[in-house]
């Protein structure tokens, strides 16, 4: 059976997939913008707003600031969506 | 009836201030209503008691070959300002409580000797009005804070020697978008905020234009347009509202135009909001650099921004005047939360006189143990 987190873990790949076009792109809880090539603010924002018209949640700007790790916005957006 | 606080516009399509108009005014115009001749009055109602008031006005001086636009104020008979309005940013002052009236009108004169015809001063013009100022705005407000009547030079702070705290300490401001450099400064030292004004360059104007609206319609996309400058390959980002010029780092033969406006009109909405959440928040040290003729147009800045939140933090950065050369790599306290830091006059090839980097890092270093050391 599939965890939620899981469950967010895959959509967020399709999502930065797609952002990044990077069909291959793997991503686990502990991949940060570091680990990934041209993971700059420009695309965190692009990433920002993917994630708040796909959950249909916000993202508030201490939220957005405290995010470290992909592990971290799945976290919120598991937090935000229930 | 007495108010607690007056914003009076004078542009002929959202104008209030045609109540309190007294003598010396010409007609509505879009944006803006002309003085007539030497002196212009409004008759102001009276304000409820404060310890003190602010008084902001934002105009442009009518200032033709050989004439230059001096103006004095009075409130109820007093001076209360002298200057000589900048062209675009708005001016503050700020005025005892015992000054104005509770119990009566309070009358604000403005006397501007060296008002001019276009027709007399202009070869080729034909309109014969006298003009000084193209009002704007006006707001009259209380102010419990004014400008301390002696800055405060605050200690001077070296920069840190480790990079984890150069970072932090450049993610704790928030440009304002005079041009892109502290932006490009914040990424010299490994900070990436997010900021709608970051990698932005802006007029005064279009700067209180979207202090006062939020940045309204900032992400319309019929007001979005993009070009490449010369001897780059960059799309330039322009939003007409705001006279909003910015970086989109996105390269012309790379790039589906189309799409790009699409996007950046998302991320311009977005980065707007969190601009704002940011300053309601209290959340960094918003920042502008820029020439800063006296300190009430910096007073003007941070009253726009304390609109926001009543702690909101404002550091103006300017070269010195020639007279006070020592200034440099200095910064005063001009009211608690308002700061102006001075910096060398480094020759950057895009920027022109602009600080350098470390230079950046000891003034930043200088107003946040400032802040820690009041708190």
């Amino acid at each position: 059976m599939t965890t939620p987190s899981a469950r967010v873990l895959a959509e967020l790949t399709d999502l930065l997939r797609d952002i990044f076009v990077s069909p291959d792109l793997a991503l686990t809880r502990e991949t940060c913008a570091a680990d990934v090539r041209g993971w700059d603010s420009m695309k965190q924002i692009e990433i920002n707003i993917a994630v708040e018209e796909r959950y249909g949640i916000r993202l508030t700007s201490r939220e957005v600031d405290a995010m470290r790790s992909v592990g971290d916005l799945i976290d919120l957006i598991e937090r935000k969506t229930k | 009836m007495t108010e607690d606080a007056l914003h009076l516009t004078f542009s002929a399509d959202e104008s209030n201030a045609d109540p309190w108009l007294g003598e010396g005014w010409h007609h509505a115009e879009v944006g803006h209503r002309w003085t007539d001749g030497l002196l212009s009055v409004l008759r102001l109602p009276p304000f409820n008691p404060q310890p003190g008031f602010a008084l902001t006005i934002q105009c442009w001086p009518f200032n033709p070959p050989g004439v230059e636009q001096m103006v004095s104020i009075t409130l109820n008979g007093v001076e209360i300002l002298r200057y000589r309005p900048p062209h675009l940013p708005p001016v503050a002052v700020s005025v005892p409580g015992d000054l104005v009236r509770s119990d009566g009108e309070n009358l604000l004169v403005l006397h501007h000797p060296h008002a001019a015809s276009p027709a007399l001063t202009q070869e080729g013009a034909g309109d014969t009005r006298m003009l000084a100022l193209a009002m704007k705005a006006l707001d009259f407000q209380p102010l419990d804070e004014p400008l301390h009547v002696a800055p405060r030079l605050l200690p001077q702070v070296g920069p840190p020697d480790d990079p984890a705290e150069a970072k932090a300490l450049m993610e704790a401001f928030q440009s304002m978008g005079q041009h892109c450099g502290f932006g490009m400064t914040q990424r010299h030292f490994g900070a990436e905020p997010f900021g709608l004004l970051r990698f932005a360059s802006l007029y005064p104007e279009g700067l209180v234009k979207g202090l006062r609206t939020r940045f309204a319609g900032v992400g319309d996309l019929d007001q979005l347009s993009f070009q490449t400058f010369k001897n780059s390959r960059e799309l330039n980002g322009r939003h007409a509202t705001y006279l909003l010029d910015y970086h989109t780092f996105r390269m012309a033969d790379e790039t589906d135009v189309d799409d790009l406006a699409r996007k950046e009109a998302r991320r311009l909405n977005y980065l707007a909001r969190l601009f704002f959440e940011q300053l309601e928040n209290d959340d960094k040290i918003f920042l502008r650099v820029g020439h800063f003729e006296t300190p009430g147009e910096a007073l003007a800045l941070h009253l726009l921004l304390r609109a926001y939140h009543p702690r909101a933090r404002l550091l103006v950065l300017d070269r010195p005047p020639d007279h006070a050369r020592e200034r440099a790599g200095r910064v005063i306290e001009l009211r608690p939360g308002l700061y102006r830091g001075y910096f060398l006059a480094t020759a950057d090839p895009v920027f022109g006189p602009f600080p350098a980097p470390d230079e950046w890092l000891r003034l930043c270093a200088t107003v946040v143990a400032y802040e820690r050391g009041r708190a």
